[in-house]
C-alpha cells in the first residue's frame, strides 16, 4: 500500500496560512505512522507464525523478522523527524522573515 | 473501494495519479510496469527514441544521462551523466569526498549525521536523499535488488550481499566521486517499493550509509574514510526494546526473537565489515555499574587504525602509553557512577590499532571541558568546540556520555579528513 498524501485545506477562525499546511503536514505525518503501526503489527503476526511453522532459525523466519526490523526502523525515523514543536516556530525558524513571524515591542 | 494515490516526484515534476484495488491486484508485474511508466509519460516516450542512441536527454536538466552499466532487474531506469557534472563548477567542488558509516539502524542514523552537519556548518535536509549546499547522504538501501515482497519471495533478507546492487552501487558511487550525477534508485522504506530514480548530483561531501558500505571491494577503495558502529548484543537489545515496547503489536519475545534471527545474516555479511573500517566505534555495556539492566550507562570504544593517512589517533596524555583516568574527585564532582577512560594502543583483528575508551557520562558542562581539555589529537578548531557541539544538540540522544563525544571527534576527525583531501579549510561554526 502507497502512502497517501493530501493537502487539506481547513478553514479555522484566525488561522494562519502558515498554520494551516504545517497542520496537515503533521497530518501527514501522523496517518503514516498509523499506517506503518498497523504494517508492524501484521509483520510482527507474520513472522511469529514462519517461526512457529519453520523454526526460530529457519531462513523463513528470518526473512520474516527482517521485515519487522526494517518497519520498526522505519517507524522510529519518523518519530524521530516529526517536529514536536509548535508547527509556527518550526516554520518560523526556517524563514523569520515571514509575515506570520513578526513580532511587536509594543 | 479502496484507492491507491502516489505523487511521482523528480524533475519532471509532480503527477498525482491513483489506481484502483482491482488494477493493483489484476496482475503484479502490469502494475510495475504500469507504474514505472505513469509520472514519466514524456520520459518513457524518450526513452523509447532515445534507448537506439543510448543518450536520454532529461528535460530540466542540463546533465545529460546514459543508462548505467548495471542496470538491471529494478533499476533500469538508474543512468550516469555523460559528462561531468554542472553542479561541479557551481558548487566550486575539486573533488566529491565520500565517507562511508556502516550500522545495523536502518537509515538516518539522525544524530550522528547532525552532528557531522553542524561541524561542517551546514543543514541536513528532510528529503529521502538529503543534498545540502555541502552535504549529500545517500542510504544504501536504495540499492536492494529486490524490493520487500521480491525478498520474501528469494528468502532473502536485507543484510543478504544477494539483495544489494553492489554493481551498481559501485558505479553510481565512483561516477559521483569523479564529478558526475546519478540518477539514483529510491527505495521507500513505507511501501517497500523500489520508487523512480531521483536525481543525485555530486557534493562536497557525500556520504553514503547502511549495512554495507564496506562490503564490495571496488566499493571500500572509493571511500576516503570510514566508520563502522558496533553495538554489543546486550546495547542492540535494550535499545530495540526501548525502541519498540512502547508500540503496540510489539512483545519482548518478538523482539528477542527478531534479534536472534537476524544474528546468522549479520554475522555472515555485516560484521566482518569491522576489519575494513578505518575506525570502529564499538558501544557496550558499562563496567561501572554492576549488573545494570538499564543500560541507560554506556561504554564506548574508539578503535583507531594506525596508518590511515592523514589521520591522527585521539588519545590521552601520550600517544602509544597506556592510561586509565578517571576525572572525578577532588578537583571535579561528578554525579554516580561517573565517568572513567582508558586510552592505548592495542590490536584489533591483526592490525595495531589506538584505543580510546569511555565509560559512564557527565552531567555539567564544566565536566565536559575539562574531559576535552585532557584529550589530544580531537581536532578541534578552538578550545571548548567538543562540549560545544555537544551543548548544541544537548537534547539528542548520547549528548552527556561517550557516544555523543565520540560522534563530535569522528565528525571533527571526518572534517579533518575532508580538509586534509582537498587542501581547504572549514571555518568553525563559533556559535
Amino acid at each position: 500500500m502507497v502512502g497517501f498524501v493530501n493537502t487539506i485545506a481547513t478553514p479555522v477562525q484566525g488561522a494562519k496560512r502558515a498554520s494551516c499546511a504545517s497542520a496537515s503536514r503533521r497530518m501527514v505525518v501522523v496517518y503514516n505512522k498509523e499506517m506503518i503501526r498497523d504494517k508492524i503489527a501484521a509483520a510482527v503476526k507474520e513472522a511469529s507464525e514462519k517461526s512457529d511453522k519453520f523454526g526460530k532459525q529457519s531462513q523463513e523466519a528470518a526473512v520474516a523478522w527482517d521485515v519487522v526490523e526494517e518497519l520498526s526502523a522505519e517507524l522510529s525515523h519518523e518519530k524521530a523527524n516529526d517536529p514536536k514543536a509548535d508547527p509556527l516556530d518550526v516554520y518560523c525558524e526556517e524563514s523569520p522573515e515571514a509575515d506570520e513571524c513578526r513580532t511587536y515591542e509594543d | 473501494m479502496e484507492q491507491a494515490a502516489f505523487v511521482c516526484g523528480g524533475v519532471f515534476g509532480a503527477r498525482r495519479s491513483t489506481l484502483s484495488t482491482s488494477d493493483v491486484v489484476s496482475s503484479r508485474s502490469a502494475f510495475v510496469a504500469r507504474r514505472s511508466n505513469v509520472g514519466v509519460g514524456k520520459f518513457s516516450f524518450q526513452a523509447s527514441q532515445a534507448k537506439r542512441s543510448g543518450v536520454i536527454v532529461m528535460a530540466t536538466e542540463t546533465d545529460t544521462m546514459v543508462k548505467a552499466d548495471s542496470a538491471t532487474g529494478m533499476h533500469t531506469a538508474a543512468a550516469v551523466s555523460a559528462e561531468i557534472s554542472k553542479a561541479m563548477a557551481a558548487k566550486g567542488i575539486d573533488r566529491p569526498v565520500i565517507i562511508g558509516v556502516a550500522a545495523d539502524s536502518g537509515c538516518g542514523k539522525s544524530t550522528f549525521l547532525r552532528r557531522v552537519a553542524d561541524i561542517f556548518g551546514t543543514k541536513l535536509t528532510k528529503a529521502h536523499t538529503p543534498q545540502g549546499e555541502f552535504l549529500t547522504v545517500i542510504c544504501l538501501d536504495d540499492f536492494h535488488t529486490h524490493d520487500r515482497m521480491g525478498r520474501r519471495e528469494a528468502g532473502v533478507t536485507a543484510l543478504d550481499p544477494a539483495a544489494n546492487n553492489f554493481d551498481l552501487m559501485y558505479e553510481q558511487v565512483k561516477a559521483l566521486k569523479e564529478g558526475k550525477s546519478v540518477m539514483k534508485p529510491i527505495y521507500n522504506h513505507e511501501t517497500g517499493e523500489i520508487d523512480p530514480p531521483e536525481l543525485v548530483e555530486p557534493n562536497h561531501l557525500v556520504v553514503i550509509e547502511g549495512l554495507h558500505p564496506i562490503y564490495d571491494e571496488r566499493v571500500r577503495e572509493l571511500l576516503d574514510f570510514s566508520v563502522y558502529l558496533d553495538l554489543a548484543d546486550e546495547v542492540k537489545i535494550a535499545w530495540k526494546i526501548q525502541r519498540d515496547m512502547a508500540e503496540r503489536g510489539h512483545t519482548l519475545e518478538a523482539i528477542l526473537a527478531s534479534i536472534e534471527s537476524r544474528k546468522p545474516d549479520f554475522a555472515a555479511y555485516i560484521d566482518p565489515q569491522k576489519k575494513h573500517a578505518d575506525v570502529v566505534m564499538e558501544i557496550l555495556p558499562t563496567e561501572l555499574i554492576p549488573d545494570d539492566d538499564e543500560k541507560k550507562v554506556l561504554r564506548v570504544r574508539l578503535i583507531q587504525n594506525e596508518g590511515i593517512e592523514g589521520y591522527e589517533p585521539v588519545f590521552l596524555f601520550d600517544e602509544g602509553s597506556t592510561m586509565e583516568w578517571i576525572p572525578c574527585g577532588k578537583k571535579l564532582a561528578c554525579s554516580y557512577p561517573g565517568i572513567k577512560f582508558r586510552s592505548g594502543p592495542d590490536t584489533y583483528y591483526d592490525k595495531s590499532v589506538d584505543v580510546v575508551d569511555c565509560d559512564g557520562g557527565f552531567e555539567k558542562l564544566d565536566e565536559m571541558i575539562y574531559v576535552e581539555s585532557h584529550m589530544n589529537n580531537t581536532s578541534t578548531k578552538f578550545y571548548g568546540e567538543v562540549t560545544q557541539q555537544l551543548l548544541k544538540n544537548s537534547s539528542a540522544p548520547g549528548s552527556k556520555n561517550g557516544t555523543g563525544l565520540f560522534q563530535v571527534i569522528m565528525a571533527l576527525k571526518m572534517r579533518e579528513a575532508y580538509e586534509r583531501i582537498t587542501g581547504r579549510s572549514i571555518t568553525p561554526a563559533l556559535s
